[in-house]
């Protein structure tokens, strides 16, 4: 489980979050959302660890991970950053090597064709990173997370993955393509916490909704609950109807937003 | 998305098998390293030497006295700057992610330098006790900890939130190397005629002073680095990524960068101590070894070792050969073969603004 605790993040000086407190389960997708400048991004950044809070805890399986070493928390949780630039023309395998070196358990010669394929970039091995576009460069980033992650529950208990905006330089088939990759990490026994912006790949993929709006916590909860009229118009600053379906839940259409 | 094309052709199927590359490396080395051996003013060449290590006829006694106590001490201090520039080099690109970083360039030569100058000038100032227990170590040490000072000083201005961009480390470079130039001429004002004489040889830099017991005052600061540095190579490779990046592949990213700072200004400041200022070795060798392998810092790490030794020596054998019998130094040497190189990188990576 995932735990935060009163959290006050701040940076440059500037407080950016207060008050947040939250959880988050394994075998479960949180999604994170809010509209821009809402502290997705500073709040993904304390809870895998890169920015310690002013105030609160954050614990992950139990132990609070301000005092995990960067090994260990390496082993817990793998995290996929909004974007990655690298310095050196380092091959695709050289990369997802980095990935699974960073985890736990054992890696059969055939983990990377088959993260590979999974990203549907079979193939790629040995082209140079940079040789990819930019769509193509975020999957093979998230094929290096899963390689890190490539056990869903290791010996310190279930695995955590970080995705933050993981579909953004992605079309629609590949962001299907992901949101169902993190559904299945997490059906797997694995947990999955991410940013993201499109609201109707929250509600089909999310089981929990946390809800960011000027520095707050707005809601949190299950989708139907948290994409409401009311708080999404209330967190957007803008007149959002939202519609829903028997089977799957809320959905919304642009076109049917006020002004 | 900001494609990021760096100098290097966009294919790599065609990376020579692992195990060729340290092997041609090695090879070369050698051959090199006989080739100097062979070279110089006295009539003592190459056929003539593997005449006598196979059991030929025995070396005279001035050909065996030309051999141990001038050419092989060349041959090792060249041998060991050029492994520890060229380390220091790769070392400073990794922790910058920048192919263009380089200590010679970056203003860490020149702080090396002033600590140098300060420890030739101001030494007699130390307390004697001190000064004898460093003795001739003081020259070198001065040298680590001022290029030591630059690294710092440079990682906290070119260096922020992670990223570096060319332009800023470049000029934060030219910054610090004229402070340190203006106040190793302060230096140089305030020196007596003694210490002018010892400063005159020492900046004339070049492996021509080699000796055995100006390489035993560099060894120590330069073997550690050389030895120890392939244990920072993964930290390194994952730091390719991004300090945050780094963190979340496990790395323990503030002493990662701690550890490179202090090894490069080990490396660097010892060889630029007992060798004055050798440019472009540290940009060259690791630029070729990423061509020829990949940018993967476990390899390419011990391979500059190897291959920076070999070129400084190259470097040397033309710098005492083309005027002879006066000698080139040798950083014009390197200056004319690296400053192209690192023109040609620069160009390549032009338009990328800030990176």
């Amino acid at each position: 489980m995932l735990t935060a605790h009163n959290l006050t993040l701040a940076r440059d000086g500037r407080t950016i979050l207060q008050g947040i407190s939250l959880t988050a389960r394994p075998g479960q997708v949180t999604a994170i959302i809010g509209p821009n400048g809402s502290g997705k991004t500073t709040l993904m950044a304390a809870l895998t660890g890169d920015l310690p809070p002013l105030t609160g805890e954050i614990t992950l399986n139990g132990d609070s991970i301000a005092r995990l070493s960067p090994r260990h928390l390496a082993a817990r949780r793998a995290v996929l950053a909004q974007e990655t630039q690298v310095a050196f023309p380092f091959t695709v395998a050289e990369i997802l090597q980095l990935g699974i070196e960073a985890g736990t358990g054992p890696a059969d010669p055939a983990l990377i064709p088959r993260l590979l394929s999974e990203v549907d970039l079979a193939g790629t091995a040995h082209r140079p990173i940079h040789a990819l576009s930019g769509g193509e460069r975020q999957r093979i980033h998230l094929a290096r997370v899963l390689a890190q992650a490539r056990r869903p529950i290791t010996d310190q208990g279930p695995m955590w993955l970080f995705l933050d905006e993981p579909v953004s330089s992605l079309d629609i088939a590949h962001q299907l393509m992901v949101m169902r990759r993190a559904r299945r990490f997490a059906a797997e026994g694995g947990a999955v916490v991410t940013v993201l912006h499109d609201l109707n790949l929250t509600a089909m993929a999310a089981d929990q909704v946390i809800l960011l709006a000027e520095g707050r916590l707005l809601a949190a909860g299950p989708p139907s609950e948290v994409l409401t009229d009311t708080l999404l118009s209330q967190a957007y600053h803008c007149d959002i109807r939202t519609n829903r379906t028997p089977a799957s839940g809320p959905f919304l259409l642009p076109q049917m937003a006020g002004a | 998305m900001v494609a990021l094309p760096l100098s290097i052709p966009l294919r790599s199927a065609a990376r020579p098998h692992p195990r060729a590359v340290p092997v041609t490396l090695v090879a070369l080395l050698l051959a090199v390293s006989l080739l100097s051996l062979g070279t110089g003013a006295a009539g003592l060449s190459p056929l003539r030497l593997i005449a006598a290590f196979t059991g030929g006829a025995p070396l005279t006694q001035p050909e065996s006295l030309i051999l141990y106590d001038i050419r092989f001490p060349r041959l090792a201090m060249g041998l060991m700057v050029g492994a520890a520039l060229a380390v220091a080099g790769a070392l400073m690109q990794g922790l910058f992610r920048n192919p263009l970083a380089d200590p010679g360039i970056v203003g860490v030569g020149a702080g090396a330098g002033l600590g140098a100058v300060s420890a030739i000038v101001l030494g007699g100032l130390l307390p004697p006790a001190l000064a004898a227990l460093t003795g001739a170590h003081l020259i070198p040490f001065a040298a680590f900890l001022g290029g030591w000072i630059a690294t710092l000083i440079l990682t906290r201005v070119a260096a922020s939130g992670g990223q570096t961009a060319i332009a800023t480390l470049l000029l934060a470079g030219i910054a610090l190397g004229a402070i340190a130039g203006a106040a190793t001429g302060i230096l140089t004002f305030l020196a007596d005629d003694q210490q002018l004489r010892d400063l005159t040889f020492w900046s004339m830099g070049s492996l021509a002073g080699a000796s055995w017991a100006k390489i035993a005052t560099a060894l120590p600061l330069i073997l550690p680095v050389l030895l120890l540095s392939p244990l920072l190579a993964r930290a390194l490779n994952a730091l390719a990524l991004g300090e945050p990046q780094a963190a979340h592949l496990g790395i323990h990213v503030e002493r990662t960068k701690r550890l490179t700072i202090l090894a490069t200004a080990a490396a660097a400041g010892a060889a630029t101590a007992i060798a004055g200022g050798i440019g472009f070795v540290g940009i060259v060798v690791p630029h070729l070894l990423r061509l020829a392998t990949g940018p993967d810092h476990r390899a390419l790490l011990p391979h500059a070792a190897l291959l920076g030794g070999t070129l400084l020596i190259g470097a040397d054998m033309i710098a005492r050969t083309i005027t002879a019998p006066a000698e080139l130094p040798i950083g014009i040497v390197t200056a004319t073969l690296g400053a192209p190189v690192f023109l040609w990188i620069l160009l390549r990576r032009r338009g990328l603004a800030g990176i």
